[in-house]
């Protein structure tokens, strides 16, 4: 079990960003947060914080949000890591079969459309926070 | 570097050149600890996970070569997530020039030693570090 109280929002655009972190901010006020504007700082993040929760973007220009996914898998799988994060997929892929695919993937607990629906969210965080 | 604790990883997908590796710095260094990985992804969990002072880095391997590996620290370092900075010797068959000289001078990067992978070079290199 991973006590940490900490979030890590991943996600490329600041905007976006700081509607999460302002979302987070009230719904979770003893979390502590983290963000990251891009995957490679992402993984850094999720590495040295270890953190309980990622939101995780998708689509972001270079390395995306599946290669984070890729990493975690393969530490997972071969008993590298010591820790397992929760992570929700934030996506605005609209095939039924590629967002099938992404909720099959080790580590997510859930994919969430782009817009997110806060509401939505926040009942999802009851489950996991 | 202290020699009684050394800690490498070797990242290469090919299992025979991570087992000559492996023989070569255990005879070289018996007390060391020896880490493992055979793709980029495994090598920066096993980088997270136990903190190795000394790196080889394979640049070609199927999937996420040396380079990505690369990319992630480099980003990490940039943004002061990541505070300590293990020595990455890059071990690659790549002979063109440029190539090589584009490896060296990525900021992770402390030395390149072409491949297949002359031992008295990584020795000598090891030496020069360690106490």
């Amino acid at each position: 079990m991973n006590h940490s109280k900490d979030i890590l929002i991943i996600e490329d655009e600041s905007i976006t960003r700081t509607m999460y972190v302002s979302f987070f901010q009230k719904i979770a006020p003893e979390f502590n947060l983290y963000e990251a504007c891009n995957a490679l700082e992402g993984l850094c993040l999720c590495f040295e914080k270890r953190p309980q929760l990622i939101l995780l973007d998708m689509i972001m220009p270079e390395y995306s949000g599946e290669f984070i996914l890729d990493v975690m898998e393969e530490g997972i799988s071969k008993n590298i890591l010591s820790f397992i994060p929760k992570i929700i997929v934030v996506s605005s892929i609209d095939n039924a079969n590629e967002l099938m695919e992404l909720t099959k993937r080790l580590a997510v607990v859930s994919v969430m459309p782009k817009p997110l629906p806060f509401e939505t969210l926040e009942e999802l965080l009851k489950l996991h926070l | 570097m202290k020699k009684n604790k050394l800690r490498f990883l070797i990242v290469e997908d090919d299992e025979m050149i991570r087992i000559i590796h492996k023989d070569f710095l255990e005879e070289l260094f018996p007390k060391c600890e020896i880490f493992e990985a055979e793709n980029a992804a495994q090598g920066i969990c096993q980088y997270f996970e136990c903190s190795p002072n000394v790196i080889l880095l394979d640049m070609m391997m199927p999937l996420m070569g040396g380079e990505t590996f690369l990319d992630i620290l480099e980003e990490g370092y940039s943004k002061k997530v990541l505070k300590y900075k293990p020595k990455i010797i890059v071990v690659t068959a790549i002979k063109d020039v440029k190539e090589l000289m584009n490896i060296g001078k990525r900021f992770a990067v402390e030395a390149v030693i072409s491949k297949p992978l002359v031992q008295s070079q990584l020795k000598a290199l090891l030496e020069d570090w360690i106490e």
